[in-house]
């Protein structure tokens, strides 16, 4: 896999916080999250349902549903532009252009009304300052054939003049992509974009998407909660749990030696050949709510080595092992965690 | 079972007719826009009802070169006549010609009821889209707005504006607008809920698009087949609404013949001459009727829902 190309940091999110709405109360999905992406890299961001990870990557284009709301932090792109703070209008022009979004079911991505042309000249249209003639059309639409054809989709020219409902799930991901691409934005979000295709398809889609990123030196931020595809294509992985990073580093090493108890019942979740036969391994309990004050570690009542210590203290954030950061007591030498009583690393 | 083995279905050279491969995809859409015509026409219904739209739509367009006598000129000598070679469906209290009176008031009745509807379409569609896609406070005014339309009978709101406004034809169809936009209003509300939750309306968000842009350019495409579904069905209650409202004086003022004048008018001599009270109500019933098979026979082509299930195809 190709390393990082280009350095510094492509976009910087501090502190930034969540919170939901709903009749009355209020959850604080995201109390904070830090995280930096550097330019030309794929990062993943991986974790179970309801982890806060769609969250995090819709806040980042402020695309939040009505009763979400941004509170705090900040999320910089380009070590320039504050996106919390960016007027609406700014914003929009960012949006497509800086930072495109790939969604996770193509089947609802696409407006089923018009031709996959006509969608792809309206996207390059709408971010254009003067008023579009025809022959800007024209050659928009030449621009359009010549994406899809480099997202590797056969005939473009007869795609361009498909309705959404004529592709299969493969195509219409790939024309999402291709129209994503269209205004050369440096950072893409994925939000799951394989998770609603079928396994062939999906390594499809993931080759390609390596591919555009090495081309183009872009920047990719990989919402997923399947580890294998991390592993597939990703330079550095974020673990989250219940709206917190609690472990990020490379993947190597995450992967090879988890610091979180998370991260390594995640790990133990994935089904190998070496395990036939056996159940498989799940991770007991269930995400606490974020309705109300929690106290102590979030992942507490759910982890093997939880001590006092862990349902009374929020744990700090630790450098361990090749890990970057972890969020947890056993990894902090100064905490009155008793690690003697964990005999496992 | 005979049937099961004859059938069009299960036959593999009719599949590869219906299911489009490849390039032929994109031949298809053209042969859809005259498949839809064809289906319209295939039904007893739709044909009858596009019949007489159509013809409808002839007598209003050519009415002053098809009427045989200006809708106005006045025959002292001749009034309340029967069906006659000179008067092909007799003449009034004045001795004007029934015929040419009838023929000018499809005029009235379609231009009214066309541009009632077109006008209520514009306006619940534009405060529908407003209040459904903008939500929050613009949502709660529209839906007061309409419930305080909707809360009067439709004809007693008529009635109070008209009587405030004066008649004129300009008026009546003011008033008719504003009586059917509620419905317009809520279905186009209820329509783009529905729509902007698709994931595509995030998609175009995201790519950067404003909220005029993804109101008109995505959402209304998405919402307009229903929409003319219920203009369809919504054009034969105009004409009435215009009929009955002219029948009671408040419509289009005299001289200028309405279906519902005439009938009024006919009413005063019922007992003499009945013609004039039997071919009004003739030319409504018959308006109405054309453009509800119409609407529905429409209404079964663009809904994709009961597309497929009429009774005629089984």
């Amino acid at each position: 896999m190709a390393g990082v190309t280009t350095g510094g940091v492509a976009l910087e999110i501090e502190d930034l916080a969540v919170e939901y709405q709903s009749r009355g109360s209020t959850a604080r999905v995201l109390p904070g999250i830090d995280l930096s992406l550097n330019r030309g890299e794929i990062l993943g961001l991986v974790g179970e349902s309801g982890s806060g990870k769609s969250t995090l990557a819709l806040a980042i284009l402020r695309l939040l549903p009505a009763n979400g709301r941004i509170v705090g932090g900040r999320i910089t792109l380009d070590g320039a532009t504050d996106l919390t703070a960016l007027p609406e209008e700014s914003l929009r022009r960012v949006r497509g252009q800086r930072i495109a979004m790939v969604f996770q079911d193509p089947l609802t991505s696409l407006n089923p009304v018009f031709r996959i042309g006509s969608q792809m000249v309206d996207v390059q249209a709408a971010h254009c300052d003067h008023r579009v003639r025809r022959r800007d059309r024209s050659e928009y639409l030449a621009r359009a054939v010549t994406l899809l054809r480099q997202v590797g989709l056969p005939d473009p020219e007869q795609i361009v003049r498909a309705y959404p409902h004529q592709l299969s799930g493969g195509m219409r991901q790939r024309v999402v992509i291709a129209m994503a691409l269209s205004l050369e934005p440096e950072l893409l979000i994925a939000d799951e974009p394989t998770s609603a295709l079928d396994v062939t398809l999906e390594a499809q889609i993931l080759s390609l998407l390596r591919e555009i990123q090495a081309d183009r030196d872009l920047s990719i931020l990989f919402v997923t909660h399947d580890l294998s595809v991390v592993a597939q294509i990703c330079h550095r992985v974020v673990v989250m749990y219940a709206g917190q990073i609690v472990e990020q580093g490379r993947v190597a090493d995450v992967f090879k030696n988890p610091q979180h108890p998370y991260t390594e019942a995640l790990l133990e979740t994935v089904p190998s050949r070496g395990h036939r036969g056996r159940a498989l391994a799940t991770i007991p309990g269930q995400v606490p709510s974020l309705l109300g004050e929690l106290t102590g570690c979030r992942f507490a009542s759910r982890c093997r080595y939880q001590q006092e210590i862990c349902h009374t203290e929020a744990p700090p954030v630790v450098n361990s092992g090749a890990s970057e950061a972890v969020r947890c007591h056993m990894r902090d030498p100064s905490s009155s965690f008793d690690h003697e009583l964990v005999s496992s690393p | 079972m005979a049937l099961v083995g004859t059938g069009g279905s299960g036959d593999p050279a009719v599949l590869a007719e219906v299911v489009p491969v490849g390039s032929e995809v994109l031949q298809a859409r053209g042969m859809r826009a005259r498949g839809a015509v064809i289906s319209i026409l295939k039904t007893p219904g739709g044909l009858i009802g596009t019949v007489i739209v159509v013809g409808l739509v002839i007598v209003a367009i050519f009415g002053p070169a098809i009427a045989p006598y200006p809708f106005g000129q006045i025959d002292v000598n001749a009034p309340l006549q029967g069906p006659s070679l000179h008067h092909l469906l007799g003449t009034d209290q004045l001795g004007r010609d029934l015929l040419s009176r009838l023929i000018y008031g499809t005029r009235i009745a379609l231009e009214v009821a066309v541009i009632a509807v077109g006008a209520a379409l514009v306006a619940g569609l534009t405060l529908g889209l407003l209040g459904g896609y903008l939500g929050g406070l613009v949502d709660e005014v529209v839906v007061l707005l309409m419930d305080t339309c909707q809360s009067f009978p439709a004809i007693v709101l008529a009635l109070a504006l008209l009587t405030v406004l004066g008649p004129s034809l300009r008026n009546l169809i003011i008033v008719i607008a504003v009586t059917f936009s509620p419905n317009y209003a809520r279905t186009s509300r209820a329509l783009v809920l529905g729509v902007k939750q698709n994931q595509y309306i995030v998609a175009e968000r995201a790519l950067g698009a404003g909220r005029p842009r993804i109101m008109v350019r995505h959402i209304v495409p998405n919402i307009v087949a229903p929409l003319f579904i219920l203009m369809a069905m919504d054009i034969p209650s105009a004409i009435a609404a215009e009929a009955g409202l002219s029948f009671l004086g408040l419509g289009v003022p005299p001289p200028n013949p309405s279906w519902g004048s005439i009938l009024s008018d006919g009413f005063n001599s019922i007992y003499q001459a009945p013609w004039a009270v039997l071919f009004a109500s003739l030319a409504l019933a018959i308006a109405t009727v054309g453009f509800l098979m119409f609407g529905e026979a429409l209404r079964d082509v663009l809904d994709p829902r009961l597309r497929g299930v009429s009774r005629w195809r089984a």
